[in-house]
């Protein structure tokens, strides 16, 4: 099973006129693991989850998700499929109770009221957020709106979850926090997680695999340990050695 | 919403319905019914706003409502319960096919467009002989034998509306359209079609625009396409300024306080619009959250009276 692919993206290229944000990139999400996608800043990163998620249309190549081909799927269509991301900044409802935020999440799954009143309640339980359901969500702290911003994409039980950027200004045991958090979504309900995110002693320690793209293309791929080595990583990183 | 409050607005509703009842003169029957359909057509401006979307067609469409029973009855002989309908319907499914063409923009984009839409409208209605033209359409009147009680009709179908919108906001739908408001793409990401989900909003909003006009022809007899500019919608912002955006009665409350104040802006002539001007500006500058949300705070001192904030 482990072997089996959820997400292929083969030779997906995106520009924006003439500039190509992504340019032939191939890369595979297997079943029940957890993929890094990483980049210095302008590699791609946020560029591909768009496509992925059906924000941006793939200029040309092909995207299959669970066999079936989701190219220029719109992203309510690719949410149903059970392809769910969040957003770097204000995956959030601000002006809503926590309550609420994770409610609308719950819509299209469920017909009925009470069968996503559970959901909301399940889901506030497993992310620890049950005490706060009735407040704002704008008026949480920093650390809390992170969670409710997974909540809402958790609350749908993905099969993919694209976090963007989830831990960016967390402190180190909300950090931790949070790792924990996206092992026991993976391990208890089986959801697979592709994580672009700049935190690499998070993406190194969390991940089972490592994508890397610089200037929109392919750079490397492999275990964190292999990337932590490769030289072709390090001087994108780094800069070369003189 | 606590009991109390319940057994409270349950009460001034009543009140509203037997004061329309006892209503005298013919000036305190068109003042009842101008009021309550003002608080109506704010609640309508409202309820598209709460997906963050200033709809100026509000006006258009409370036009359409009023032309469309207007034609049923004095051309067709219709009973009003069907013109009423009629206006309503015409309202609301015009919408869906402006909402669906329209709503693809938003924030200041779509409300140009929804101006432009009104006095488009009311530009057709002059050219129009059928409907009277430029002069309007004349002769709307109720059945004989509800002119006494119509008055009473319009403020329980009022009061029924208020409640349908009240009941639609508090629903799963109406959540979403507040997220909307919040957070469109985010609301994409959970599977919902935010497109068609705003088209609804406003055809439901335009129903209820639709049901005003409808009212309103057959309230004033006469109507003109110069009742239906965009200046009926920046009226029921005004309403809404005043009363407060954040809850269904602050519609409520900003329509009455300020149509009553009105009456006694007409005698400003020319310079009745300055009232609605400073209106808005006072409200903005001493009361941000509105009438509701001044009720809100006294309520919530008196419940905590040691309170300093």
């Amino acid at each position: 099973m482990a072997t089996e692919v959820l997400l292929s993206v083969e030779g997906m290229s995106r520009h924006f006129g003439g500039l190509a944000a992504v340019s032939d990139l191939s890369f595979e999400v297997r079943r029940g693991e957890i993929l890094g996608l990483i980049g210095p800043n302008g590699a791609g990163k946020s560029t591909t989850f768009n496509v992925i998620s059906g924000f941006y249309k793939p200029t040309t190549g092909r995207l299959k998700f669970a066999g079936e081909d989701i190219g220029g799927r719109s992203p309510q269509q690719i949410s149903r499929k059970g392809l769910v991301r969040t957003f770097q900044h204000g995956s959030l409802l601000r002006e809503m109770t926590v309550y609420d935020n994770i409610r609308v999440a719950t819509v299209s799954l469920f017909r009925t009221g009470s069968e996503r009143d559970q959901r909301v309640v399940e889901t506030a339980q497993m992310l620890h957020l049950s005490e706060h359901l009735q407040e704002l969500a704008g008026n949480l702290p920093h650390g809390l709106q992170r969670m409710v911003s997974i909540a809402i994409a958790f609350a749908r039980r993905a099969r993919l979850l694209c976090l963007d950027e989830p831990l960016t200004g967390l402190n180190q045991s909300e950090v931790a926090h949070a790792l924990a958090t996206f092992r026991r979504i993976r391990d208890e309900f089986g959801c697979t997680i592709l994580l672009v995110e700049h935190n690499m002693k998070a993406v190194m320690e969390i991940c089972d695999r490592i994508v890397v793209l610089e200037h929109g293309e392919f750079l490397a791929e492999g275990k964190p340990a292999e990337i932590a080595q490769n030289e072709a990583v390090i001087s994108a990183y780094l800069g070369k050695r003189k | 919403m606590a009991s109390r409050s319940r057994a409270l607005l349950a009460a001034a509703g009543a009140c509203a319905v037997a004061g329309s009842f006892f209503s005298g003169s013919d000036f305190v029957s068109s003042l009842i019914i101008w009021v309550a359909l003002n608080v109506l057509m704010t609640a309508s401006f409202r309820f598209v706003l709460l997906m963050g979307e200033l709809n100026f067609a509000m006006a258009g469409f409370v036009g359409i409502g009023a032309y469309a029973a207007g034609i049923a009855t004095t051309l067709y002989d219709l009973p009003l319960a069907l013109a009423l309908l009629l206006g309503a319907a015409a309202a609301g499914l015009i919408s869906l096919v402006v909402g669906f063409i329209t709503l693809r923009a938003k924030g200041p984009y779509f409300m140009l467009i929804s101006f432009a839409f009104t006095e488009v409208l009311r530009l057709i209605y002059t050219r129009i002989d059928l409907i009277g033209g430029n002069s309007g359409m004349v002769g709307i009147f109720p059945p004989a034998y509800l002119a006494r009680y119509y008055p009473t009709l319009v403020v329980l179908l009022v009061l029924l509306f208020l409640f349908i919108l009240y009941r639609v906001e508090r629903s799963d739908f109406g959540k979403i359209l507040v997220a909307i408001r919040n957070n469109d793409q985010l609301v994409q990401t959970v599977g919902i079609n935010v497109h068609l989900t705003k088209v609804w909003c406003l055809g439901v909003a335009s129903f209820v625009a639709g049901v005003c006009g409808a009212l309103l022809a057959h309230g004033n007899n006469v109507i003109s396409p110069g009742d239906f500019s965009f200046l009926l919608a920046v009226y029921t912002l005004a309403y809404l300024k005043v009363g407060g955006e954040a809850h269904i009665l602050g519609a409520v409350a900003g329509a009455i306080v300020l149509t009553l104040l009105a009456q006694y802006a007409l005698g400003f002539g020319a310079y009745e619009h300055i009232f609605y001007g400073a209106a808005i500006v006072i409200s903005v500058i001493l009361l941000p959250q509105g009438l509701f949300g001044l009720g809100q705070r006294l309520a919530l001192a008196r419940r905590r009276p040691d309170s300093r904030d």
